[in-house]
């Protein structure tokens, strides 16, 4: 919101303060100001001239001549603005040779079309006052031959405030609530609104409210013999100033007074409201139903919902409450009769409706917040004041007709002096408080408790100022909070645990970016759509969005792998080989309205410029074995049974090429994760050039939520072992972990301390060969080749019995 | 044998290891001399056609060449492996400026780094370290909060809801409920994490970031204690004494509530591009909790009062690294992630 220098001085006499500073003053003390502008700068050598004559040049079509007196004497000027043809007489804006304007175009004497032009005659927005630059500016009721600052009052300071600092101060949303502020920060002192209109006693307008909850206060009042023209220059500098364009005089003064007073207000032309038989207008004020529409302002027809309020006469709807009006019964040039309302309505229908609509006024803005129910009479007064001063044949021929709920009385609070001093920790005394209070309208009294009784003024009481806190926050701000020196708090005597969940996520972090080599990557939380839908994969058991930014983003991601995939391709245009992860929740829906399951997930995938897709697997296979070992969980392993078998059902995980990680959760063998090589329908469509993918996700929550189990220490061996290198032909269906288990069991010994797996080749016939490194130590002495030899038979025997292995070496 | 004859062969057993020029002559040397079939290994051999009585001088002198040869061949070693030391010392071609070859690493996100440092800073100082919801719902993001249906305040928040009207936080406060209601007061907590706002993506503006909330509870707060606790945490954070200032600044769930401005870094409060010329950078919102907040997460607003506080992860991120564009945090860029390691 534009906050008008000149127009503050309209309540407060600021003469001799810097608007910059009272600005910073604010900042410090009301609410945060997003700029400070100089308008109307360097317009001291602009003059005001009439128009004496105009003649097109011959052979140019847009040009015209111009003949201008500038107070002293008459001078000529080339123009090109259209609406200087009908301008004769009128009185404009001379930028005179030797002028710079705003944009920085210095003024020279120039030759047009062989005719000599003393200066250029200005638009709006050359003189950087608005954008209005459809023509030359034309005043009204100005004097030529003056410099443009003493014509008009041009030159101005603007704040804009930030509306976000307002939202629960509907005081603030008018020049005169800001002005009570800056009375009290610069001390001086605001000056009352002025005395109440003339009112009228003819019985023509009637209003009946069907709601009072959603319309607190609905007043009327109707004004004959009104000369519809431009505003005054001074209205519409002020308007201007505070990017208003400005209209008519009566919209103007609409405008004027919600920008003054914080209270919209809407002005009918009467002409357009139907009257009853007894020449009555009936203003109803009642909900929409849903059958209903109305064509506002702005010429959009609006399809209403029962949740609406309208105002309407005795036939139709004719307003919008709060929002705008209707497009028939606005002002126009030749409107005399208007009915003015000045009314409340509740910020919720207000808010719900213009959400609902997309239609944000500044209206609509102010009502949101929940108005003063006793603005509307003084915005009233105040519009039939100031239009009588500018359009003096204006008559009030009604009363104001006022419906309302009963207003609410003023709310007391009880202050306990002593507890601002605590929550500020500074002492305050009672007199600072009092007068403090007292200055922003409060009613203060003093109790034989010792507490204070404040009564909260109408215009802070709606939303705003409710209970000791609040009244609280008045004294700190006008205290200066620098001016509250800091106190440490006192120390809490107690080790904070540590946040055990947090480190280990630092611990999975620093081992796969430092220890795997991958890159940390940070995705949404949503699942990106065309990702999913390119690899086939079924949306649903992911949540689904009701509002989304883009129908791109419009479930929650269920796996971190799509996302990465959508990581891994881009970069794949740059880079062959490489590594991503993320750490991030998931969501898992549980059931409608209940939060679902959010595990954090770590998540990777490596693109490798290779085909050896069994080398890429095991290499990602190793890394998350790592991470298992870095997070302390080494009984996190993988299962060997292939996805296929288990349910890894995604259209991107690949059926026979993956697998799942395992632990014992309380007993309960558990999924914890899974790892996978793409599908290969998912390879055709994502393009990672000559690189292959493989993937891996796991639950970092389940897994941390099983204790580590202890590690303990092994003595260091004292005898030396004996290895022994075993090769086997296998049917290449058969697994190498298959193998394993069956040396571990033939040699049925404990003897046997390892058996690491060194060679897998594939020798084609559906055979491969494994080749095993075994291990043998005994812990009371040396082992004999016969020992190990026995060991040795005992295992290949086994495993030419139970998987037709052939002992190719060893 | 005579004495002239094993004279002779010494003589041209030490002339020719004198003769080697590098190692392996030396070796072949070795093996001419010394080996089985060596000039001077035969002459042990000669000890048969010596007469009995001289075999002891024969023998005592055979043995003084195979001693004096020996000693060459060391000797010849020790210069060659000193010619070797000293041409390495005096060599220049080694290049040591190529560049260096290192193992390969991955990076963690300049998020992760900024967060994990702050956290380091919040644990030394007592804070409970806490990770909360992400699908929200609306008791916890906004009533709770003090923030009820149709409060002008939820503009401020524009929401992502999902179909079972359950909403994506629209800011890390929801933990404030979470933490009074599950911790034991007095306790100090932050809660980083990523919040969502409904609104369109460009350079400045993304409906994902991060933010990072902190809240104090305990028998007495004031705005003394929250003065000086954002002092000393914000100077722990940019690891410099700092100078703050507190404005107001609304925000429904703290009563008062206040802007906390640093003086800016760059120009020490004198005013440049940076603070716009205001002196003051606006870093972060807090304020004392609001009664009907405490009161929604169970605590008794006369027994127990606090300070909250929220900043901008994102921001500080993009404010240390000087990153233009808010894009490339969620981007997944190597480029971008590769300048971080």
């Amino acid at each position: 919101m534009f906050i008008s220098w000149n127009w503050l001085n309209r309540h407060v006499d600021l003469s001799g303060l810097d608007p910059h500073e009272v600005g910073q003053l604010f900042t410090l003390k009301v609410a945060e100001l997003d700029g400070i502008h100089d308008i109307g700068e360097g317009l001291e050598a602009i003059r005001t001239v009439r128009i004496e004559s105009v003649e097109p040049v011959e052979g140019a079509k847009k040009l015209s001549r111009v003949v201008v007196f500038d107070g002293e004497g008459e001078r000529q000027i080339v123009c090109g603005a259209p609406n200087v043809r009908a301008a004769q007489g009128r009185v404009a804006v001379l930028a005179p040779p030797g002028a710079t304007l705003p944009n920085g175009l210095e003024i020279r004497e120039a030759e047009i079309r062989g005719i000599a032009s003393a200066g250029m005659l200005a638009s709006q927005k050359e003189l950087g006052l608005s954008d209005e630059h459809a023509g030359i500016w034309l005043l009204n009721g100005i004097e030529p031959g003056m410099s443009l600052p003493d014509a008009i009052p041009v030159q101005d300071v603007v704040w804009e405030v930030d509306n976000k600092a307002i939202t629960h101060r509907p005081d603030l949303w008018g020049h005169y609530g800001i002005a009570r502020e800056v009375a009290v920060l610069t001390e001086r002192s605001l000056r009352p609104l002025e005395p109440r209109v003339t009112l009228g006693h003819e019985e023509r307008v009637t209003v009946s409210v069907q709601d009072l909850v959603r319309c607190p206060r609905y007043t009327a009042l109707l004004i004959e013999d009104v000369d519809v023209k431009p505003s005054p220059e001074w209205l519409q500098a002020l308007l201007r100033a505070t990017g208003v364009r400005p209209i008519s005089n009566v919209v103007d003064l609409t405008n004027f007074v919600m920008l003054d007073l914080g209270n919209p207000m809407h002005a009918f032309d009467t002409r357009y409201l139907a009257t009853n038989g007894a020449d009555q207008i009936e203003i109803t004020v009642r909900a929409a139903d849903s059958a209903e529409s109305i064509t506002t302002l702005d010429g959009v027809i609006r399809d209403l919902y029962d949740e609406d309020l309208l105002i309407c006469d005795s036939e139709k709807p004719v307003a919008l409450a709060g929002i705008m009006g209707g497009a028939d019964s606005e002002i126009r040039s030749d409107t005399t009769s208007v009915l003015l309302e000045a009314a409340t309505f509740q910020s919720r229908t207000v808010r719900r409706t213009s959400a609902r609509l997309g239609l944000r006024t500044d209206s609509s803005a102010r009502f949101e917040k929940t108005l003063d129910p006793y603005l509307p009479e003084k915005a009233a007064h105040h519009f039939c004041v100031e239009l009588q001063k500018i359009c003096p044949k204006a008559t009030v021929v009604t009363p104001l007709v006022d419906i309302s709920s009963a207003l609410p009385a003023p709310k007391p609070i009880h202050l306990d002096p002593k507890l601002v001093s605590s929550r500020l920790g500074v002492d305050i005394s009672v007199g600072h408080i009092r007068e403090t209070l007292t200055k922003l309208g409060f009613v203060v009294q003093d109790r034989s408790d010792g507490y204070l009784l404040v009564q909260v003024p109408s215009w802070r009481a709606t939303k705003d100022v409710a209970i000791v806190e609040d009244l609280i926050e008045e004294i700190g701000r006008l205290v200066g909070y620098s001016n509250i020196p800091p106190q440490a708090p006192s120390v809490v005597v107690k080790a904070p645990e540590l946040p055990i969940a947090k480190l280990q996520e630092r611990q999975a972090r620093r081992y796969l970016s430092f220890g795997a080599g991958l890159h940390e990557v940070m995705s949404y939380g949503f699942t990106w759509r065309p990702m999913l839908d390119r690899l086939g994969a079924d949306p649903s058991g992911r949540i689904e969005m009701d509002n989304t930014i883009s129908a791109e983003l419009d479930r929650m991601r269920r796996f971190l792998i799509p996302n990465l995939l959508n990581f891994a391709e881009k970069n794949a245009r740059y880079e062959s080989d490489f590594g991503l992860y993320e750490i991030g929740r998931v969501f898992q829906p549980i059931a409608p309205g209940v939060l679902p399951e959010q595990p954090r997930c770590a998540g990777g995938i490596l693109v490798r410029r290779t085909d050896d897709h069994e080398r890429l697997f095991r290499e990602l296979r190793g890394v998350v074995e790592g991470l298992m070992d870095a997070l302390g969980r080494p009984a996190v392993r993988l299962e060997s049974t292939r996805g296929e078998d288990i349910g890894l059902r995604e259209a991107w995980m690949h059926p026979s090429r993956s697998a799942q990680f395992i632990m014992d959760v309380a007993g309960t063998r558990t999924e914890v994760g899974f790892i996978s090589l793409l599908h290969p329908r998912a390879r055709d469509v994502i393009d990672t050039g000559k690189s292959s993918v493989a993937f891996f996700e796991v639950d970092l929550d389940l897994i941390l939520s099983i204790a580590s189990g202890p590690q303990k220490y092994e003595p260091l061996p004292k005898y030396p072992a004996s290895t022994f290198d075993v090769s086997f032909e296998v049917s290449d269906t058969t697994s190498s972990a298959d193998v394993q288990a069956a040396i571990v069991e033939g040699a049925g010994s404990e003897l046997l301390r390892a058996c690491e797996l060194f060679g897998n080749y594939y020798l084609g016939d559906g055979k491969k060969s494994v080749s095993f490194h075994l291990t043998f130590r005994r812990d009371d002495g040396t082992l004999t080749d016969e020992q190990v030899h026995d060991i040795v038979n005992r295992s290949v025997a086994h495993l030419s019995a139970s998987l037709g292995a052939v002992l190719r070496g060893g | 044998m005579e004495q002239s004859q094993l004279e002779e062969v010494k003589s041209a057993a030490l002339a020719q290891v004198m003769a080697a020029e590098d190692e392996s002559a030396l070796r072949d040397a070795e093996v001419a001399l010394l080996g089985k079939k060596g000039t001077v290994s035969l002459l042990s051999r000669g000890i048969s056609q010596v007469p009995p009585k001289e075999r002891g001088a024969f023998g005592r002198a055979v043995n003084d060449v195979k001693k004096a040869v020996v000693e060459a061949l060391t000797h010849a070693r020790e210069g060659l492996r000193e010619a070797a030391i000293q041409s390495e010392l005096d060599d220049r071609s080694f290049d040591v400026t190529l560049p260096g070859i290192r193992p390969t690493g991955g990076t963690m996100h300049p998020l992760s780094q900024v967060q994990e440092r702050l956290e380091e800073t919040f644990i030394a100082m007592g804070y409970h370290v806490l990770d909360y919801l992400e699908v929200e719902d609306e008791f916890h993001n906004f009533e709770a909060l003090n923030i009820p249906a149709d409060h002008p305040a939820r503009d401020m928040h524009d929401t992502f809801w999902t179909k079972d009207r359950l909403l994506l936080r629209t800011h890390t406060s929801p933990g404030q409920i979470r933490a009074m209601r599950t911790l034991e007061p007095p306790f100090r907590a932050v809660f980083p994490g990523k919040v969502f706002r409904y609104e369109a993506i460009d350079a400045s503006h993304e409906h994902t970031f991060h933010q990072l909330e902190g809240l104090m509870i305990d028998r007495h707060v004031s705005v003394a204690h929250l003065n000086s606790s954002m002092q000393i945490m914000l100077s722990q954070i940019f690891g410099q004494e700092l100078t703050i200032r507190l404005r107001p600044g609304y925000f429904p769930f703290v009563e008062p509530g206040f802007e906390c401005d640093v003086q800016c870094m760059i120009c020490g409060g004198a005013g440049c591009r940076v603070c716009k010329h205001s002196g003051w950078v606006e870093f972060l919102g807090c304020g004392l909790v609001h009664p009907n907040v405490l009161r929604s997460a169970g605590l008794d607003p006369d027994e127990w009062q606090g300070w909250a506080f929220g900043l901008g992860l994102s921001r500080l991120v993009m404010m240390q690294y000087g990153i233009d564009d808010i894009r490339h945090i969620m981007g997944g860029d190597l480029r971008f992630l590769r300048q971080f390691a």
